[in-house]
């Protein structure tokens, strides 16, 4: 009796179970009915709360956080039924989070994406469109390259938010101990390099990413295009071309003389050895400074940031981080009210303060910031062919901005980095 | 009005039988869900081809993709590589697993304490494991260069995780070194249950040390040891994490075993289709496996005594 019992319980429990767990959610209650109207005036009806998901690897970033989180507070603040949901993963695992919920049909609604991948992005749909969200406004002209990158077919995918230049940094100290000049093309950086390797003190030339990483290629690209080359020409591979052949033979050279340390595996490794004092030169973006500010302050007094030392000085870089809504977003009109948002002056101003990279708007350099940072007017001074350069693209934006130093070109910003991510 | 002796006869038999089955119904229904029917969706896929960020627009390619895995010399490299890297770790994890077990067997003071300290390993998360191994490789400060330098065997740090020499050693040490407790807890087991009167009788007719290793031990643990195999190479031939986190199948293809090829192919160039296929490849082999461990053991078990 009892195991009879026993049995006709675990069916019945068992029974419910799969039932709870296909019933879908209950339904919701019938609303109880209204009280009758005291007024025949009807109340404007509320905006629908609408949940915004917002996908970046920016959340927790020092650099980053005050951007994203002054820009959605203060939105959310201006529209009350709005609220954001940080989908927040460290930029290595962000992706395949992100990918996942792309492959299951429920990404986030608005997703940072990077010069690396948006195209990829573009391509598969997974971005919507942004030409109806810029309707009407000027954010197409005021905001550099919007309509030319990240755009396929007369139509633009994301927001660019930021440009990447690189630069040269150097440890003036160890450069004025060893008695070695700063060098200004590939002859002098080849003997700079060897002349600072100093293996019994675990110190190195150079330091850049040795291992298979974006930051490789990039890295290797500073050198194909201090030769004049790119991995592209004409919108075709140019991996053969004698440019690209010098310039990867040349980083081999410097890495078999053992001027590069091995294994440096990302960003934070190579950091790493330029804050410890143990690289004398380092080819990193203008964020690097403040990377700088909090992990090697002991470094930081030496450093000194100089145009990249190749034969051409020729930059590499581009836009580097934009946002675009998803295709599947079905609050595409309240995102797009977000993403015009984030080009308010006081934003983009934001953006440049506290990560040191350039919002391409302008306006977006104030005096202050320039004034407050003489780090980053050193270049000018230091550079030996400031004549050679080409307008900094975002210089015409306000004329502090000339005071500015990150040396780039216009034809690089809009044209090098754009064949270079495709 | 109660039921006739017959009926209640009849209806216990059948809830007796019934029994077993409802309670493994709930264990099998979440299994269905999240390893069959995975399973069986990714083997969907591999005949789709497919692109991770928008699934929706999946075409049937019939055997395609299979064509395709099966005539791309990357696949072939990564089958060879999965196999260089089982071979070794099994080889390594079996020796240190066999060696240790041997003298955990033997009374030393101490010994308690040595055998809970070597399932350490093996008690510990892959993740933290391989990351622990990890710094302790990394070319600036991980204490094995500092070590080496010390000793003066090396001038400056070794990427030992970015050399084509030396990646493919290191993966298989960390694992082999993850896996060897589960050698040695089976083969002391076994060891122990070995009669000591055995090997006194093996004295008494003069046997040495070696003659009883021979004679006595190795033919008591065969069994067991073989076990301990398989499960080994099971484990080793489909791993990912140690590969993944310490070389990302680098440098080049050189730690590429299947289980990261799976992964790259789906999640680095969204490319469903190979991917699924590569997953069902790796499947079929790992049950090959498998069907081969039983079939091994059987033909043991129906040996006439």
């Amino acid at each position: 009796m009892k195991q009879q019992r026993l049995v006709r319980f675990a069916s019945i429990s068992l029974v419910a179970a799969v039932l709870a767990a296909c019933a879908g959610a209950a339904p919701a209650p019938a609303p109880a009915p209204a009280p009758a109207a005291t007024t025949k005036v009807e109340a404007p009806k509320p905006a629908a709360p609408v949940k915004l998901r917002l996908a970046s690897w920016q959340w927790e970033d020092a650099a980053y956080k005050d951007f994203w989180n002054g820009t959605t507070e203060d939105f959310a603040k201006k529209n009350p039924n709005v609220s954001f949901e940080k989908f927040s993963f460290p930029i290595d695992n962000l992706w395949d989070k992100l990918n996942t919920e792309l492959a299951a049909g429920t990404p986030p609604d608005l997703i940072e994406v990077t010069g690396f991948n948006v195209f990829q992005y573009m391509d598969q749909g997974v971005l919507a469109p942004l030409n109806d969200c810029f309707a009407g406004t000027d954010i197409p002209d005021k905001i550099q390259d919007q309509k030319t990158y990240a755009a396929k077919d007369g139509k633009m995918y994301a927001l660019n938010l930021s440009a990447r230049t690189l630069q040269l940094y150097v440890n003036q100290k160890l450069f004025d101990e060893a008695g070695v000049k700063v060098p200004t093309n590939f002859n002098e950086l080849r003997d700079a390099a060897k002349k600072l390797t100093v293996k019994a003190k675990d110190q190195y030339g150079l330091v850049l990413v040795t291992v298979a990483h974006s930051r490789l290629y990039e890295g290797a690209l500073v050198f194909i295009a201090g030769y004049g080359g790119h991995y592209s020409k004409n919108g075709k591979p140019a991996l053969n071309s004698p440019e690209v052949i010098k310039g990867v033979t040349f980083f081999k050279e410097l890495f078999d003389a053992g001027t590069i340390p091995q294994g440096v595996k990302d960003a934070a490794a190579q950091y790493a050895w330029f804050n410890q004092g143990k690289a004398a030169m380092s080819i990193d973006g203008a964020w690097y400074w403040a990377v700088l500010e909090k992990d090697g302050p002991a470094v930081l007094p030496n450093t000194k940031i100089y145009p990249i030392p190749t034969d051409t000085q020729a930059a590499t870089g581009g836009v580097n981080n934009l946002i675009g809504i998803a295709a599947k977003s079905p609050n595409y009109k309240v995102a797009c009210e977000y993403i015009k948002s984030l080009t308010a002056p006081q934003w983009a101003q934001l953006w440049v303060e506290k990560s040191r990279t350039i919002f391409p708007m302008q306006g977006s350099v104030s005096d202050s910031f320039v004034k407050a940072n003489p780090g980053l007017r050193s270049t000018p001074r230091n550079s030996r062919r400031p004549s050679r350069w080409r307008r900094p693209v975002w210089r015409s934006t306000t004329t502090t901005c000339k005071k500015s130093s990150t040396p780039n070109s216009s034809k690089c910003f809009t044209t090098t980095s754009r064949s270079s991510r495709r | 009005m109660s039921a006739t002796p017959l009926r209640r006869r009849a209806r216990s038999r059948l809830t007796q039988g019934a029994l077993p089955y409802l309670l493994l119904a709930p264990a099998l229904l979440v299994i269905a869900a999240v390893v069959l029917y995975p399973m069986l969706y990714s083997a969907t896929l591999s005949f789709f081809k497919a692109n991770l960020l928008n699934m929706d627009r999946m075409t049937f390619v019939g055997l395609q993709n299979y064509a395709d895995v099966l005539t791309d010399s990357a696949f072939w490299r990564s089958l060879w590589v999965t196999i260089q890297y089982t071979v070794g770790v099994v080889a390594l994890s079996f020796g240190l697993g066999l060696g240790t077990a041997l003298m955990l067997n033997v009374r030393f003071p101490l010994r308690g304490l040595a055998r809970a300290l070597i399932i350490i390993p093996w008690a510990t998360p892959w993740l933290v494991t391989t990351l622990i191994w990890y710094v302790m490789f990394n070319p600036q400060i991980g204490p094995i260069n500092a070590i080496l330098k010390q000793l003066g065997l090396i001038e400056t740090g070794v990427a030992w995780l970015y050399l084509n020499g030396t990646a493919m050693p290191v993966i298989i040490l960390v694992t082999a070194w993850r896996l060897f407790p589960t050698t040695t807890l089976l083969v002391l087991a076994a060891l122990q249950s070995i009669s000591p009167e055995l090997y006194e009788a093996a004295e008494v007719d003069g046997a040495g040390w070696l003659g009883k290793l021979r004679f006595i031990t190795l033919p008591g643990i065969s069994a067991t040891s073989f076990v301990s195999l398989v499960l080994v190479t099971i484990s080793a031939f489909k791993l990912f994490t140690v590969a993944w986190v310490m070389t990302a199948g680098g440098p080049g293809d050189v730690t590429r075993v299947l289980s990261v090829f799976v992964y790259e192919e789906a999640f680095r160039f969204f490319r469903v289709g190979p991917s699924s296929t590569l997953a069902t490849l790796l499947f079929i082999l790992s049950a090959g496996m498998v069907v081969a461990y039983f079939r091994l053991l059987q033909g043991g078990r129906d040996e006439p005594e």
